[in-house]
């Protein structure tokens, strides 16, 4: 209680200092201060890693720097509550992420807010496969041995994952009620306890983050079966699970900026020009592409369609595999 | 042999750069800073200045931000023995004897040991990490849940003798502990435990708050009650710096501080926690008069500062071979590894030795450094205790508060840490000891974790903790500690052991 209504006192003060700056919040002198990246993830995470990055050639493109702002707490639903009160004047950017803006609102039943009307999209920034890996002693040398194992021996497999309702968790999840697999889900705190147990052989597979297993499938010490985006990615020599008899299959991450509802348009516009421009510059690709991400710099439009997709989609499957944290 | 002195070479000449220097230097002096303060730890500050380190080198970066996180260790333990609050988990030891050690004027020699010793436990880390880092990798392979949910147990068992004594009040703030461990969201199912429906306890309770708490505010509230005993503190101010006769006493807690510490900081599920408390154990276990623990003996300093250095060091093993975290900070060095483009991995080793081979040169620098920057400061601190007592208690409340609010800036939990004093009070008024309720605390979670982990993976088999023999053998020695204190034909040895 106390929390609330100190926060509710401090964003009346954030408030009533940015009503001062709203008459300069107009298009053509955009930006004349430093912009707020909020992370709804900690410092030092994958995701934080790329906004940084992002962040950084933004800043440049825009003549003002990009200042990037962590908050993890409840899954990255304080960030989410933090950004949608925040003036809609193009000062204050959410990076958008599948976990906070399509996966929680089906996944907290405490959620306050629905990410999908609380912004207004700017542009998804890149996207990102997920990857199935086993240990390189691993009795299963492809995706399909896999599969066939768990199918034929219902309850056997052991999958880690990187914690309850996690990115990592729930694409495991939606890929064996797919494959009608009973396996027995292991969380950690984060991917890389849970790789540990992996690589000792204590667990048979796990579907992680490409930055967080990168290293160990560059030594061969984790063996890469399938990715799982739509199609293959460079990075890794493995098939995609879309492609492996799971046409339906996709559960990438993504990156994205999101503005308050109501950001006008032409600034709006000016910050999705900088990104795109930004994410043309050699340092970035190079960087995003060596972790197996893809560059996307769409228009909000599409960007708005894919979320709403996504978000039912994962709404549908929550549901019916009865997943939430109270 | 060539090859380590050869790789060596390399690492140190890459660290004795003019600006690696230096940035080791800024690294371990915000480090012994923020180790101070207390509730101020090395977590927030690495996250804080990971940013900062975008403009550096890769390597500059991570040797900057590798000595904050050692130089924060050197620093909790001063406040540990100056004020007796822990900062960190490692600390809670050091205040057993470290601050009994300054009421009787002996904070000089407190500090002192616990620099030497954790300068030596660091060189013999370092040394470790360069020449076998690699095999050791193997040893951090096979602890899995099962062998964690032993070795927990058994460091619980061992706890007991923490105490210095009843042994069911140790027992019953033990299990205290545990219970204040649970509360929070569970890991398996996401269901909230014990929050009474407060936002604010979802992610639990922090340990910096707890052992503020039942620690640094209750000492504060005894002292208020107690005029005698704090003006020993202030008034006695013996030798600055240990004498032969302390250098003796402490060699081999020293050499056995360091090995404990190095073996456990190679785990990757944070066995480095318990490398303070295991050394505690032991040096009272072979002390020829254990009554002399927890009223100042020093080899209850200098066995588990140095078990907590060497343990800090050995703990990048896993993050440099394997590219996995053993525990939060680390976490935020992979963070630090990724913005500089680096995969952490098996391969650092191999594609850029600079970093591999520096940082571990620049380890030993750093333990170099904070040496000379602590032996000199020790006077300073001594010199604080004179300082009234009615002008160093608002002072140190006013830090705790700020510490605690610069962990989440939630005002909330300064409160808690009030509530928590009142805990710390009452309970040591009732004849109840804190450090083995802070035992209980920190390795509760990681033992519920993991057995709920191993029972997971073995479908619910309680024998999965027998069938590995790390885990059989760890749970046999707990079992042994447990009969012998309770047998009676050898109830004089286990008094001998909890007796004042």
């Amino acid at each position: 209680m106390i929390k609330r209504r100190v926060l509710t006192a401090m964003l009346a003060v954030f408030a009533s200092a940015s009503f001062l700056g709203r008459a300069y919040a107009q298009s053509d002198n955009y930006p004349s201060r430093p912009v707020k990246l909020i992370v709804p993830y900690a410092a030092g995470g994958g995701t934080d890693a790329i906004a940084r990055l992002v962040a950084n050639g933004v800043g440049e493109k825009l003549g003002q720097s990009m200042v990037v702002e962590n908050n993890g707490t409840a899954g990255g639903n304080v960030a989410s509550q933090l950004a949608a009160k925040a003036d809609p004047d193009g000062y204050t950017v959410l990076m958008a992420n599948q976990g906070p803006m399509v996966v929680n609102p089906h996944l907290f039943e405490s959620m306050k807010l629905d990410p999908l009307t609380a912004f207004d999209p700017v542009t998804l920034i890149a996207r990102s496969p997920l990857v199935v890996v086993v240990s390189k002693n691993s009795p299963y040398k492809s995706f399909s041995d896999l599969m066939a194992f768990g199918k034929a021996n219902p309850g056997k497999l052991t999958y880690g994952s990187a914690g309850n309702g996690s990115a990592s968790h729930l694409a495991t999840e939606m890929l064996l009620k797919m494959a009608g697999i009973q396996a027995v889900h292991v969380p950690y705190k984060g991917a890389g306890p849970a790789l540990n147990d992996m690589l000792g052989g204590r667990g048979d597979f796990m579907i992680t983050t490409a930055p967080s297993v990168l290293g160990l499938i560059d030594s061969g010490d984790m063996v890469p079966l399938a990715v799982t985006t739509k199609e293959r990615v460079k990075r890794f020599n493995a098939p995609s699970v879309a492609e492996s008899g799971y046409p339906d299959y996709v559960s990438a991450a993504w990156y994205g900026f999101v503005v308050p509802k109501g950001t006008p348009a032409a600034i709006n516009e000016k910050l999705r020009k900088a990104t795109i421009e930004a994410m043309g510059s050699k340092e970035i690709k190079d960087r995003l592409e060596a972790e197996g991400t893809t560059l996307v710099g769409d228009s909000p439009a599409e960007f708005a369609s894919m979320m709403k997709a996504e978000s039912e989609r994962w709404k549908g499957f929550l549901a019916t595999a009865g997943i939430s944290i109270k | 042999m060539m090859d380590f002195v050869s790789n060596l070479g390399f690492g140190f000449a890459v660290a004795l750069t003019l600006k690696n220097i230096g940035l080791c230097f800024i690294g371990c002096i915000v480090g012994t800073l923020v180790g101070i303060l207390p509730g101020v730890g090395p977590i927030a500050t690495i996250a804080m200045l990971l940013p900062i380190t975008f403009g550096l080198d890769p390597v500059g970066a991570l040797i900057m931000l590798a000595g904050i996180y050692y130089g924060a260790q050197y620093g909790g333990s001063t406040t540990a023995i100056l004020v007796n609050i822990p900062g960190e988990a490692t600390a809670v030891v050091t205040t057993l004897d470290g601050h009994q050690m300054a009421k009787q004027g002996r904070a000089g020699v407190a500090l002192g040991i616990a620099a030497i010793g954790s300068f030596v436990a660091g060189t013999f880390a370092t040394l470790t990490i360069a020449a076998l880092a690699k095999p050791l990798t193997g040893l951090a392979l096979v602890f899995g849940p099962s062998e964690y949910f032993a070795l927990m147990l058994m460091g619980l068992v061992l706890a007991v003798v923490l105490a210095h004594g009843s042994v069911l009040k140790a027992i019953a703030m033990i299990l205290v502990g545990i219970l204040l461990s649970t509360v929070g969201v569970d890991i398996e199912t996401g269901q909230d435990r014990m929050t009474l429906g407060l936002d604010f306890l979802y992610d639990g309770i922090d340990f910096a708050v707890l052992a503020m708490g039942v620690f640094g505010i209750a000492e504060i509230l005894r002292n208020l009650d107690n005029v005698e005993t704090r003006d020993v503190v202030r008034q006695t101010i013996g030798r600055l710096l240990p004498g032969k006769e302390d250098f003796k006493q402490s060699a081999m807690p020293i050499a056995r501080g360091t090995i404990i510490g190095s073996i456990l900081g190679i785990l990757p599920g944070n066995g480095a926690v318990l490398a303070p408390f295991a050394s505690y154990s032991l040096e009272k276990k072979l002390a020829k008069n254990p009554s002399r623990f927890g009223k100042g003996a020093i080899e209850g300093v200098a066995g588990p500062e140095s078990a907590n250095n060497s343990g800090a060091q050995t703990s990048f093993i896993p993050l440099l071979t394997l590219g996995i975290p053993p525990n939060a900070v680390m976490a935020l060095m992979v963070g630090a590894m990724t913005i500089h483009g680096i995969v952490p991995g098996p391969l650092v080793m191999t594609n850029t030795p600079d970093l591999f081979w520096g940082m571990i040169a620049s380890m030993w620098v750093g333990n170099l450094m904070l040496l000379i920057i602590n032996l000199p400061m020790i006077g300073m601190w001594v010199r604080l205790l004179k300082v009234p007592y009615q002008l160093m208690f608002p002072a140190i409340l006013m830090f705790c508060c700020i510490g605690i609010f610069s962990i989440n800036s939630e005002p909330v939990q300064v409160i808690v840490i009030a509530v928590f004093g009142l805990v710390g009070y009452s309970i040591s008024k009732l004849g109840f000891e804190p450090a083995p309720l802070l035992l209980g605390f920190v390795l509760g979670r990681l033992m519920e974790e993991n057995f709920r982990r191993a029972l997971l993976m073995s479908r619910g088999d309680m024998m999965t903790f027998i069938a590995s023999p790390i885990s059989a053998t760890l749970l046999l020695i707990a079992v042994v500690v447990l009969v012998v204190s309770f047998m009676p034909s050898l109830r004089k040895s286990r008094d001998e052991v909890f007796t004042e």
